[in-house]
């Protein structure tokens, strides 16, 4: 009733019709509103061309990675979590799954964990200059037995578990692995993600990353190591949220981001590992903010440009090599101080347009995050708002719901061709990572922060309730405190960690990191850093003494 | 207290070694004042123990982070480094920001290691106009290696040439239009050429074109050309190394005389300049603004004020004279 | 006493923790005080005692500390020691961020001149980088 009546048999269309019969045999995805009227799991037309327009899970993916989306699997839904000790973190993580959150895909268990920033750059909670930060913004973790209290009695086969860090990802994937390999768990059933932020270039300053080659071949390494040990891994996520939040445009950012997946390729391929075999575990962290329309017509266009690069500049054959997996998070740069319940709205409808665009996994900020550390309440408000939009709004009914639209299909052909614009510059000034060297990425990005900011000083730009609607409101939100003590629990743990560990043992094994560092680091038995990770975790090395080794052999930059 | 007197007091501390007064040193010379003024001649020719090095290249080639890595190495041979690095003042505020020492972090806690962030405040060449007159405080203080950083627009960095011994040049891998930055004006001024950010992929492409250059003009033998990488730390030590050798051939072994102490025409103008202008400028002397008030209406020529101006000065200069001989008698 | 000591422009030291990955809000203050005619210093510190050295070599007016992720209390606590052992103790001291409103009691007892939260209007932050600069330096405001 819905679509048009079109029949040719080789179209898209068709061909779309026959994917999902194949796959998901006789079941119905039309739902019914509540005015009797039926409604199909995807719309479709002529495209801007006057060709029959591509079908959701078709390359080049434009309307999304599968063909069956929230009909059969809603987004996951993965809060951000994390503060203090391991304990303390994990008391709210009980609260969340008996909230309903914490939801992972066909009845696992997901945790998104943020850790403090001496556990994000690979610092011990003993470094020097570092103490203020302990527990602050992000659990503190340097010890494989952490992950024994964060996850204790867990199967951890059901549980995905995402790390979301800086230069700390290997070692703290070494951490998990080694954890899971104590309580009798076997690799290949785990499944998770690493962000690995191992790069310091997107508009952010400080933290010790590695150099730029070391970078590379760390995240070759992982990759390679995960896809014959760790299968399920995802391993490595690029953010073009975290360039956003820095201050980039859409364009930007996605443009950056997509220049990031060159490089990373291109490293592959000099190292003799073919794209199909790594990238398909894979993923892009996006920002969904303020542009509402914008924001769905770049997840549109990074998803073509994603496919259209990886097909046609490293040769991938495999569809999970061509398919952009998106995790979503509404934009924290938007979240106000003044008038902090406003940012309740700013999260819906950037959950929103996530949702109407077609992402994977999805994190709510809580809206008191401008004020401090999310309370529990404000948790539980984000978990509603994901729930609301699932259950009560019919948003999940039909895939790119968008799509067809003057306005969408215009915005999205346009992003796509200032993105590859961009990249041809950054091809022309010799890579991403010349780019970033010689300054120019944070040269752009900082730019951009600066205007915007400008904008809403001047009032070009309206933050409601900042420079509109003001109201001289007192201010009554209770703001989380983290535990003051965390940081001298954190020290003294570590302290008594040391005291109990087989010294030797550790030395042993820190040593034959170091062994294989350099191997990898010539170019050999790419694998054998990761593997080397577990090993040294398990011999109860620290997060910072792994991580001095690593910085030793794949070099320190700034 | 005459600002002779005053600066003389300033430079008593800053030969102790007292940062702080190091600090106001700098400050006065860079801002011209009276004190500054008298500073800048009272230090006039830095000690021969003082070496100076002139770093140079384009934005992007990791000059701060290299001399950052070469101060640890060099702290050795040369116990007290002062740095000064510069960076562009805003043509349409005046104002700057200065993150080159963002890189420098690792001195941050050592007190013999002095650094410094200039802004051009509208001077071209590479350097300020205060760079000579800093670079003589820090010799005062009894530093043994004063580095500086250009401001690396690349094509007018020739000031640092007459302003330092030893002149390195700093080039990013790459071959694009930096390269025809460095041709054209950094090659000439050049002692030593580092290739930097050595771990990435064209630094020995370039290092092989900047070689067949020098060749090409038959420097190869008076120019040394390195690679080096700050995250590996490849080339360091040898860079370090080459630095220490061209400052121990450049030591004339009776020269005891003062660097820059000869005194011409053109020097002495440009001292009398600025004595004269730090009066006129910042004196609390009323008669000053009569003066301008009188130029602007009609009632005194404008060359008549300015005499009147200068005279004021050479009055000031007697009048603080006889009062510090005064305060000398009544102390 | 430095009599004839003008300053003709701020000099401003903005600082935040090597730790601190965020300098999206750093970096724009930079650029509203360079437009406002000031030359900014910025560095990341390890210690909070390297703030005070970095300010002293650079002969600043103000120095303004950025907190993202923790320490908001124990590091300026710590500025503020030193910069008594300095005999500094005049230097003003201005702290943004997030700083959470438990924060603000134990930081305007350590002395600091003001506090500017995530958001606050750069021409306020601004303003007073101006008048405390000028406060320091001994001039009319």
């Amino acid at each position: 009733m819905t679509t048009n009546s079109i029949e040719a048999s080789g179209g898209p269309y068709a061909k779309w019709q026959r994917t999902v019969a194949d796959r998901y045999a006789d079941r119905s995805f039309v739902a019914r509103t509540r005015s009797g009227l039926d409604v199909d799991p995807v719309y479709s037309g002529l495209d801007r061309q006057g060709v029959e327009a591509e079908m959701p899970g078709q390359y080049p993916y434009t309307r999304g990675i599968y063909p069956i989306h929230y009909q059969y699997q809603p987004w996951m839904d993965l809060q951000i979590i994390g503060f203090g000790l391991p304990s303390q973190t994990r008391e709210r993580m009980d609260l969340l799954l008996q909230e309903g959150g914490s939801k992972g895909y066909f009845g696992r268990e997901a945790y998104n964990f943020i850790f403090d920033m001496p556990t994000s750059m690979g610092y011990d909670p003993d470094f020097p200059g570092v103490r203020g930060s302990i527990g602050d913004c992000g659990i503190s973790v340097c010890k494989a037995s952490d992950y024994e209290v964060l996850l204790d009695g867990k199967d951890l086969e059901k549980t995905t578990v995402s790390m979301v860090l800086n230069a700390g990802s290997p070692g703290m994937l070494g951490l998990y692995l080694a954890a899971a390999k104590r309580r009798g768990f076997a690799f290949d059933k785990l499944g998770g993600n690493l962000t690995n932020y191992i790069w310091d270039f997107f508009g952010h300053s400080g933290g010790t990353n590695f150099s730029p080659k070391g970078s590379y071949r760390l995240i070759a390494d992982i990759a390679a190591y995960c896809a014959k040990h760790v299968p399920l891994w995802n391993t490595l996520t690029i953010s073009e949220h975290n360039i956003c939040e820095a201050g980039a445009t859409n364009v930007q950012a996605v443009a950056y981001s997509i220049a990031a997946i060159i490089a990373v390729n291109e490293e592959c391929v000099k190292l003799g590992i073919t794209p199909d075999d790594v990238v398909p575990r894979f993923g892009f962290h996006v920002r969904y903010g303020e542009n509402f329309f914008e924001e769905i017509a770049k997840t549109r266009a990074l998803r073509r440009v994603y496919a259209k690069v990886n097909r046609e500049r490293f040769g991938c054959t495999k569809s999970s090599a061509l398919q952009a997996r998106i995790h979503a998070q509404t934009a924290g740069s938007l979240l106000t101080v003044q008038q902090p319940l406003n940012n309740l709205v700013r999260n819906a409808y950037g959950a929103l347009s996530a949702v109407l665009s077609g992402v994977n996994g999805m994190t709510i900020n809580a809206y008191d995050e401008a004020l401090g550390l999310p309370t529990e309440e404000a948790v539980t408000l984000s978990l509603r708002t994901s729930q609301i939009i699932a259950e009560e709004t019919g948003a999940t009914h039909v895939s790119d719901p968008l799509g067809g639209s003057y306005y969408i299909e215009a915005l999205t052909d346009e992003i796509e061709r200032k993105v590859f614009e961009i990249i041809a510059e950054i091809d022309e000034r010799g890579g991403l990572v010349a780019c970033i060297e010689s300054g120019w990425v944070k040269q752009q990005v900082s730019a951009a922060a600066y205007n915007w900011r400008q904008e809403v000083e001047s009032g070009a730009r309206t933050m409601v309730g900042v420079n509109k609607y003001v109201t001289r409101e007192p201010e009554q939100f209770a703001v989380f405190q983290p535990d003051p003590d965390a940081a001298r629990m954190a020290i003294d743990d570590l302290a008594r960690h040391r005291r109990e560990r087989d010294d030797a043992r550790c030395t042993a094994a820190l040593a034959e990191l170091r062994s294989a560092a350099e191997r990898v680091r010539d170019g050999h038995d790419i694998g054998s850093v990761m593997a080397n990770l577990v090993a040294a975790a398990d011999a109860d090395a620290t997060l910072g003494e792994m991580q001095t080794v690593l910085h030793e052999i794949f070099g320190r930059n700034k | 207290m005459s600002p002779e007197t005053e600066a003389a007091h300033l430079l008593q501390n800053v030969s102790g070694g007292d940062s702080l007064a190091i600090a106001r040193a700098i400050t006065a010379i860079e801002n011209a004042t009276a004190i500054g003024a008298e500073l800048s001649l009272a230090v006039r020719g830095r000690p021969a123990k003082c070496r100076t090095l002139g770093v140079t290249g384009p934005p992007g080639a990791g000059k701060s982070s290299l001399i950052s890595a070469l101060t640890a190495i060099l702290l050795e041979r040369y116990p007290r480094i002062g740095v000064l690095t510069v960076d562009p003042s805003s043509p349409v505020s005046g104002g700057a920001v200065l993150g080159d020492r963002v890189r420098m972090a690792a001195h941050s806690r050592n007190p013999d290691v002095f650094i410094r962030s200039l802004a051009t405040r509208g001077h071209l060449g590479g350097v300020t106009r205060a760079t000579r007159g800093v670079i003589d405080v820090l010799g005062a203080a009894a530093f043994d290696l004063v580095i500086v950083e250009t401001v690396g627009t690349g094509q007018s960095e020739v000031e640092v040439a007459s302003l330092t011994e030893v002149k390195l040049a700093v080039c990013p891998p790459g071959l694009g239009d930096d390269m025809q930055a460095i041709k054209a004006g950094i090659l000439e001024v050049a002692d030593l050429l580092v290739v930097n950010k050595a771990d990435l992929p064209d630094a020995d492409r370039t290092a092989g074109h900047l070689k067949a250059m020098l060749h090409y003009r038959g420097d190869a033998e008076t120019r040394s050309l390195l690679l080096a990488s700050t995250v590996t730390g490849d080339g360091l030590m040898a860079l370090a190394h080459a630095i220490d050798a061209r400052f121990r051939a450049s030591i004339n072994e009776d020269r005891d005389v003062c660097a820059n102490m000869t005194v011409t025409p053109a020097t002495l103008a440009d001292d009398a300049a600025e004595l004269v202008r730090a009066f006129v400028r910042y004196t609390r002397d009323a008669r000053v603004s009569d003066i301008c008030l009188a130029i602007n209406r009609g009632e005194i020529r404008h060359r008549d004020g300015l005499i009147a101006a200068v005279k004021m000065f050479v009055e000031s200069c007697d009048d603080a004279a006889g009062a510090d001989a005064h305060s000398r008698v009544g102390s | 006493m430095l009599t004839q000591d003008t300053a003709p422009q701020p000099r401003i030291l903005l600082t935040k923790s090597f730790i601190d990955s965020h300098d999206r809000a750093i970096a724009t203050i930079a650029l509203a005080l360079r437009d406002a005619a000031m030359e900014v210093v910025l560095i990341d510190y390890e210690q909070p005692e390297d703030v005070v050295n970095v300010a002293l070599q650079e002969d600043v007016d103000v120095i303004g500390v950025s907190f993202m992720s923790g320490g908001q209390v124990e590091t300026t606590e710590k500025i503020f020691a030193e910069l008594k052992r300095r005999d500094v103790t005049d230097l003003p001291v201005v702290v943004g961020g997030t700083i959470r409103p438990f924060d603000v009691p134990p930081l305007e007892a350590a002395g600091v001149k003001a506090i500017f939260r995530g958001g606050a209007p750069l021409t306020e932050v601004v303003d007073s980088f101006r008048t405390l600069s000028r406060a320091y330096r001994g001039l009319a405001s």
